[in-house]
């Protein structure tokens, strides 16, 4: 009992060290359950036979271990903020959009085909790079407005058709890049399916030569996260979205055209994911393949809970959520340490945001702060 | 209600990860050879034994990239990581590593992480990694590679490319097919016709009318390897035309059409892997009884002695074909089939037959078309 009351008082140590010394209240849940949950991992990795410190170390190394590794770790965190903001934005205005995954479908395929276009090797870059991106934000926008559009004009939830509209744009876009007979967008000098590679006037500038390449793709989804954070708390759009997200009979009784802003938050956040997948496409591969995306659009779902739907937070939480996914080969090789250590990790910790009693009741934590499950989201941006 | 549902969301975005994380096929042995002819499935131990006592030098090491998917997954990873096992067993191979990719746009950075080891080789899998394994080669001329089904047409000379005789696979399934036929009708379920699937539905149809001139044989080709719905309607139609043996050589999709027929009460013959264990759950499926067998490829043969190459230090780049004749392409056990002892007879012969060259299948290695026909080969 003696080590149980040390640990609790421990822990009430490092809170007021987080609330008072660093002033991180409102995302102290966050921060309690990852390392809550790099314990268990922990706990879990021991299990096996494995000593955890090991593993770590090699994870830590796979995630920062030199420059390269650390710049290669952003590169893959990259398209995270793109989906993370595609979930955020939506959920601001009530909305859930779960179709992040084919919204980056869409905007890689334009994208693609915008900078595969032949037209597109006479443009100077400066021409070339907006071109590439907007195809891909535009491609992004539509397929995150139609189920906008079919919620507004049908009553249909856009739960339901963003997730039966992500399996549309996944086959639709297997065929095009796949099929030999007819060639939809196949490269068909190539052995694996995939699309032209994109002009060389279209491919983002690089800023660390690393694997995959750092490119300025960073710079862009980290402008649009503060971007988004001043539009949701700065402007008219911003304050409708909000009022719509808390009460839309409010709204509409209070003049605000609900459907209008409806359907143009999840265009809006269609175009998030949209430019995240052209930035990936620009910057990193220079051609679409549909397994690239996989699985990106649902951990976008993952990072923007875990940042708590702000903005800014998102930006820390896809960086953390991408180097561990890049991190963990190194972890996997050394340690002999299957990669699926990093899903369990990531799952508790979103366990452990989700059922936030337990990470209050573990650390503690008796004030009742913040919380988007319980409370309003209204000025709470960064 | 928003509050509700966010939470809804976050309990089965948990349970979606977790699941990922923990599913798995466990009871899968890859290698056991029971009820099949012996000289067909030589084990790793007896391949063991055929490199003497050959021992690696210390520091020796090889690590491996899989494909998408797991070391346990029971596609070519699982059986490309049980021959580097096996190797490292036998050789005594101290340092081995695996990366297990997990999404496409890793491949490069996993290739890179894997080099930074130093290993004296890497053995990658699957042709999507093909194009950077290539690469990789160029950049690190001090390591060698060995690519599971990667074709290139030049190599470097650390860079070794495990390909396979289709055609040689399809011509046993097809003489096994037609020994079980008591209708005289099989048929052929490929996928999308590029030549692998032709090498294996033009060998199958070559092979069931070296057993019997009078057979008929029914083949159709797919637009996807991913749509078993598409393979069990194709056999189903094949059923109906009276077929009483239908092959699968398309991936999913040919999975699809054995496992409907199978359930319909036709005889099946798989491919690639032993399919008793990966699409009748280790005979637990319905239809199990009515696998007879499957065309399969050994890629842990091929991976276990690319090794050993690298270890006496004859490795040279090229591509490396499984064939018959070096028991790469061969046939599974027969498992919970009742195959008549004439058939088996007939399938060994059959077997025997290409491996030691007096049987022909008459195909070009190339594009699996018939010779005189305007193949590859012809000109």
């Amino acid at each position: 009992m003696a080590s149980g009351s040390s640990i609790t008082r421990a822990s009430g140590q490092l809170h007021r060290a987080l609330t008072e010394i660093w002033r991180l209240q409102p995302l102290y849940v966050s921060l309690y359950a990852i390392l809550l949950s790099f314990i268990i991992g922990g706990v879990l990795i021991s299990l096996i036979g494995v000593n955890p410190l090991t593993a770590y170390w090699a994870l830590l190394r796979g995630m920062a271990g030199d420059a390269d590794r650390l710049a290669g770790s952003l590169a893959r965190s990259v398209p995270f903020i793109g989906s993370a903001l595609a979930l955020a934005f939506a959920f601001r205005a009530g909305l859930f959009n779960i179709g992040a995954e084919g919204q980056l479908l869409a905007g890689g395929i334009t994208a693609a085909y915008v900078g595969a276009l032949s037209w597109m090797t006479n443009l100077p870059g400066i021409l070339a790079i907006p071109a590439i991106l907007l195809a891909g934000t535009l491609g992004g926008t539509i397929w995150g407005g139609i189920p906008g559009v079919l919620r507004t004009k049908t009553g249909a939830h856009e739960v339901i058709s963003t997730i039966m509209l992500n399996s549309v744009v996944l086959f639709a876009a297997r065929w095009m890049v796949g099929s030999r007979n007819p060639v939809v967008l196949r490269d068909t000098d190539s052995t694996v399916p995939r699309t032209k590679p994109i002009s060389d006037n279209a491919v983002l500038p690089e800023l660390v030569d690393s694997q995959p390449t750092l490119h300025v793709g960073l710079l862009a989804l980290v402008g649009m996260c503060f971007v988004v954070a001043f539009v949701l708390n700065r402007t008219n759009f911003g304050f409708e979205i909000a009022t719509v997200g808390l009460n839309p009979h409010a709204a509409h009784y209070a003049g605000i055209n609900v459907n209008r802003v409806l359907v143009w938050a999840m265009a809006a956040s269609g175009a998030f994911a949209g430019l995240a997948a052209a930035s990936e496409i620009s910057g990193t591969s220079g051609h679409f393949q549909p397994g690239t995306f996989f699985l990106m659009g649902f951990d976008g779902i993952a990072i923007a809970l875990l940042a708590r739907t702000k903005p800014v937070a998102i930006i820390a939480a896809a960086v953390l959520w991408g180097s561990m996914l890049a991190g963990a080969p190194l972890m996997q090789q050394e340690a002999n340490m299957s990669i699926d250590v990093v899903r369990i990790i990531q799952a508790l910790v979103l366990l452990f945001v989700a059922a936030d009693a337990i990470v209050r009741y573990l650390f503690r934590v008796k004030d009742i702060e913040q919380n988007p499950f319980q409370t309003s989201t209204v000025g709470g941006a960064i | 209600m928003r509050n509700k549902l966010l939470l809804i969301l976050a309990t089965l975005l948990v349970c979606a990860l977790t699941a990922a994380s923990c599913s798995s096929n466990d009871d899968k042995e890859s290698t056991t050879a029971t009820g099949a002819s012996d000289d067909a499935l030589i084990t790793l131990e007896q391949e063991c034994e055929a490199w003497g006592d050959l021992q690696a030098p210390d520091g020796f090491r090889v690590n491996m990239v899989t494909d998408i998917g797991k070391v346990d997954d029971g596609t070519f990873n699982e059986f490309a990581y049980d021959g580097m096992l096996a190797a490292a067993q036998c050789f005594g191979i101290e340092h081995t590593g695996v990366i297990e990719t997990a999404s496409q746009a890793d491949y490069i950075a996993n290739l890179n992480t894997s080099a930074s080891e130093n290993p004296d080789l890497i053995i990658t899998v699957g042709f999507l990694i093909g194009t950077d394994t290539l690469e990789a080669a160029e950049e690190n001329p001090d390591i060698n590679y060995v690519g599971v089904d990667q074709f290139h047409t030049e190599y470097p000379n650390n860079y070794i490319g495990v390909v396979f005789s289709e055609h040689e696979g399809g011509f046993i399934a097809g003489a096994l097919a037609a020994s079980l036929s008591e209708t005289n009708i099989v048929g052929v379920v490929g996928g999308i016709e590029i030549p692998p699937v032709v090498k294996f539905v033009n060998g199958y149809e070559a092979g069931a009318t070296h057993v019997n001139p009078n057979i008929q044989v029914l083949k159709v080709y797919n637009e996807s390897f991913a749509d078993p719905a598409k393979g069990a309607s194709d056999a189903q139609q094949f059923i109906g035309e009276g077929a009483d043996v239908v092959f699968g050589a398309g991936g999913p999709t040919g999975s699809g059409g054995i496992k409907a027929a199978a359930e319909a009460g036709a005889f099946v013959i798989g491919v690639d892997q032993d399919e008793y264990y990966t699409t009748f759950d280790g005979g637990s499926a319905p239809g199990s009884a009515y696998l007879a067998s499957s065309a399969i490829k050994r890629v842990d043969l091929s991976v276990f002695r690319n090794i050993a190459e690298a270890v006496r230090g004859t490795f040279a780049g090229g591509s490396y074909t499984l064939t018959v004749e070096n028991s790469g392409i061969t046939y599974a056990p027969f498992h919970d089939a009742d195959i008549s002892s004439e058939a088996a007879a007939e399938v060994e012969r059959v077997r025997v037959g290409l491996a030691d060259g007096s049987i022909k299948t008459g195909i070009c290695g190339i594009d699996g078309l018939f010779l005189g026909e305007n193949s590859a080969c012809d000109s």
